[in-house]
């Protein structure tokens, strides 16, 4: 039969693409899932401290207080893990969607190297006290560079196998890679240089640094994962995206307000006041080619509900998706002063960045991980009970860490807005709150905790011995 | 190859691949990923008008005509929230003095007379002392230059100890602050203030002496220092009755027992 010809051949080519992609990319994997153990350890400690800061109080434990394990945990969160697995999850997805196998895994694994010393030795810097204190960018000066550099190598990675693709159609998630892939140099190069080499005024490093998150979020984090969900979602449900032309207007919406974003932060604030209205009015007009997105991909979903029960990645995917659009309007609301001012300056914040770091990006990754990662190694997943608990310790510790920063958030800054009450009524506000939040880190903990468990060992099986399985592609299948 | 025998090796039931069961059993994955062609949908592009309209509402509502020197919204005026003042409250000129005087009599003053103004041994207390409740004139005598010999001070005699000349240690603002902090905490004297022009005049006067005074040698009960009361020290009187500079003894005492009737006038 020609069909089935055809159906084995591109089995047969997908084998040869996800054999190439095996080192580079659970390299990746590994060393962001280490990192994210770091981070989720970390995450909890910074929480413990903020209620408790006799926690692990110890002279040798000095590195742990509240300001020094707070941002080396966003950090390690963010770039050890976040763009890290990103990285990781992109060149598969890049050498599946061009249809051409990785050539020179050696740039990947060098450009992987030094990323991993960028972040160690920005970690270990938070940690010894020589950080930076700016949110997302608190790595000591001199970590930047090796970071651009390492991340210049992904990118010329990505353009060399764009260019090599066999196939003529530009499918929607390399759009985003691309899109990403260009990004991110931009947006991380220019907030260094305006934060730490021609720093201007404290207003404008402020503004730039919010600038530099918000953008971080929507043009770096945002696409990344978007190509994750474009790829699983059909892929797995088996049927094509629901509309091509949604998903242009999609892209170029993101694209388009994307870059705007981040400084509604400081709205009220010490800065011309156009520029946190421009950023507010930007957060509100993403909400557009957010809805387009998430219709067009939940429309590609619609009538499946037994495929999103049973498959881990695709559940994983929707519960990202979900809380993309949880934070996508929850930002939008945000920008309105009246909401605003109890969301500025209060956990909140913190809550808003864990919503989206861990939430949706991870979440997405997770599940892009779940699909790829037997794919890589010829195995299944050994235990199919720690994945179902990853999934729903993580919704459960994103659910409850959502309630606690938020209400907390509120009651806090209704708090800090009684100016003839003493501050320390507002610190005590939060409280409640901030112990709610360990509970869910506590969670979080958990729920990792079976991710790693099932990744070293699917990753320690196919050392010992191959499995014949159908996602090698096997001949014999053909009866 | 059967499928028992591929999952032979898994210790758990179900395989991920069962779960995952839904596209193409044979191949496990669909393969090639393509893109439809629906329309985009007349509700969605409603939705996206909507958000048009608020966010451009809200850029023009917030942005404060996007010039830089403005960090307002149009048509916003800046005001204090009820019961704020933003400037810290007033203090009266009892309350000021009061303030610094506490601080000069914690580091000067508290080590013999205690900061009860209880004194010790032979230290006479200060707690409604006739010495400063009366005559501020022989009460800045004593600070000023010091004290020794013998004194009875509320009906008993100390002696035994000297107290220092301040006048080298103090400036003029100084024992005026602790004068009025010592008259007022430990003598009740609310409504008198020993000002820093009254202290002038009286170093001016009595601060060349050498020696400490006896309780002999100070000036009599009532002798009030002169100088510029605070105009609030005396409204019943509205005509301060600017004196000229070359004045008597007589006109001193006369112009502070003058001044003194009129604050316990006041106080009864």
């Amino acid at each position: 039969m020609p069909q089935d010809k055809v159906a084995q051949e591109d089995i047969q080519r997908r084998t040869a693409i996800d054999r190439s992609a095996r080192f580079p990319v659970l390299f990746f994997i590994t060393s962001a899932a280490a990192w994210l153990a770091v981070a989720v350890i970390l995450g909890f400690v910074q929480q413990m401290k903020l209620h408790s800061p006799a926690f692990l109080d110890a002279p040798s434990l000095f590195f742990l207080n509240y300001g020094r394990s707070n941002p080396a945990f966003m950090s390690a969160l963010v770039y050890g893990w976040a763009i890290q697995a990103g990285i990781g999850v992109v060149i598969w997805l890049m050498a599946r969607l061009c249809r051409a196998e990785v050539k020179n895994p050696i740039t990947l694994i060098v450009a992987g190297h030094f990323w991993n010393l960028g972040v160690l030795i920005g970690v270990l810097g938070i940690l010894t006290g020589h950080g930076t204190s700016i949110e997302w960018l608190a790595f000591p000066k001199a970590v930047w560079p090796i970071l651009c550099g390492a991340f210049s190598l992904i990118v010329i990675w990505l353009i060399t196998m764009f260019h090599r693709r066999q196939d003529k159609e530009v499918y929607i998630s390399v759009w985003y890679i691309l899109g990403a892939c260009f990004w991110f140099p931009w947006i991380f190069i220019t907030a260094n240089l305006f934060i730490h080499i021609f720093p201007g005024s404290a207003v404008a490093k402020a503004a730039t640094n919010a600038w530099f998150m918000g953008s971080m979020i929507y043009l770096v984090l945002v696409p990344i994962g978007l190509a994750c969900a474009y790829y699983l979602i059909p892929k797995i449900i088996g049927r094509p995206v629901h509309s091509a032309q949604l998903g242009y207007y999609g892209f170029w919406g993101l694209a388009v307000f994307g870059g705007w974003t981040g400084i509604q932060k400081f709205m009220g604030g010490p800065l011309p006041a156009w520029m946190p209205a421009v950023s507010g009015a930007a957060v509100i007009f993403i909400l557009i080619p957010v809805f387009i997105i998430v219709v067009n991909q939940l429309k590609t979903v619609r009538g499946n509900q037994s495929a999103v029960n049973s498959s881990p990645a695709l559940r994983f995917t929707l519960a990202g998706i979900s809380f993309f659009i949880i934070y996508c309007v929850f930002s939008a609301l945000s920008s309105f002063l009246a909401i605003g001012k109890f969301t500025q300056i209060s956990l909140t914040s913190m809550g808003t960045q864990i919503l989206v770091v861990y939430g949706f990006f991870s979440m997405t990754i997770f599940g892009a991980i779940y699909f790829m990662v037997p794919r890589l190694t010829g195995t299944e997943w050994p235990n199919l009970k720690r994945i179902n608990s990853h999934f729903i310790l993580s919704i459960y510790a994103m659910g409850t860490l959502l309630i606690m920063h938020y209400f907390g958030g509120v009651w806090q800054s209704g708090a800090y807005g009684k100016f003839d009450a003493p501050l320390e009524n507002a610190v005590s506000a939060g409280k409640p709150y901030a112990i709610g939040a360990s509970v869910a880190w506590a969670f979080i903990v958990l729920a990792n905790l079976n991710f790693f468990l099932n990744l070293i060992s699917i990753l320690l099986r196919s050392g010992r011995r191959e499995i014949v399985s159908k996602f090698v592609g096997h001949q014999e299948s053909s009866g | 190859m059967s499928e028992q025998q591929e999952n032979r090796d898994y210790d758990h039931k179900q395989s991920v691949r069962d779960c995952a069961s839904i596209a193409n059993h044979q191949t496990e994955e669909n393969l090639k990923l393509q893109e439809g062609n629906e329309s985009f949908p007349v509700w969605l592009l409603i939705v996206c008008v909507v958000i048009l309209i608020v966010g451009g509402s809200y850029v023009g509502a917030n942005s404060g005509g996007f010039e830089f020197s403005n960090n307002n919204k149009s048509g916003y005026e800046p005001s204090v929230p009820a019961g704020l003042s933003g400037l810290a409250p007033e203090l009266s000129e009892l309350e000021k003095y009061v303030k610094g005087g506490e601080a000069v009599y914690r580091a000067v003053c508290n080590g013999c007379h205690q900061a009860t103004g209880a004194g010790q041994g032979q230290i006479p207390p200060l707690v409604e002392s006739e010495w400063i409740i009366n005559g501020t004139e022989r009460f800045s005598q004593i600070v000023l230059n010091g004290i020794r010999g013998p004194i009875t001070v509320k009906g008993a005699s100390y002696g035994a100890q000297e107290m220092p000349a301040q006048k080298g240690v103090l400036n003029d603002k100084q024992i005026a602050q602790v004068m009025t902090y010592v008259r007022s905490k430990f003598g009740n004297v609310s409504d008198s203030v020993v000002t820093k022009e009254m202290v002038e005049s009286a170093r001016q006067k009595f601060g060349a002496r050498p020696n400490q005074y006896t309780s002999r040698e100070l000036s009599p009960e009532d002798a009030m220092l002169p100088g510029d009361q605070p105009e609030w020290l005396a409204p019943e009187e509205p005509e301060p009755s600017p004196e000229p500079a070359p004045e008597g003894e007589s006109a001193q005492i006369n112009s502070g027992s003058r001044t003194h009737a009129s604050l316990n006038s006041k106080t009864t």
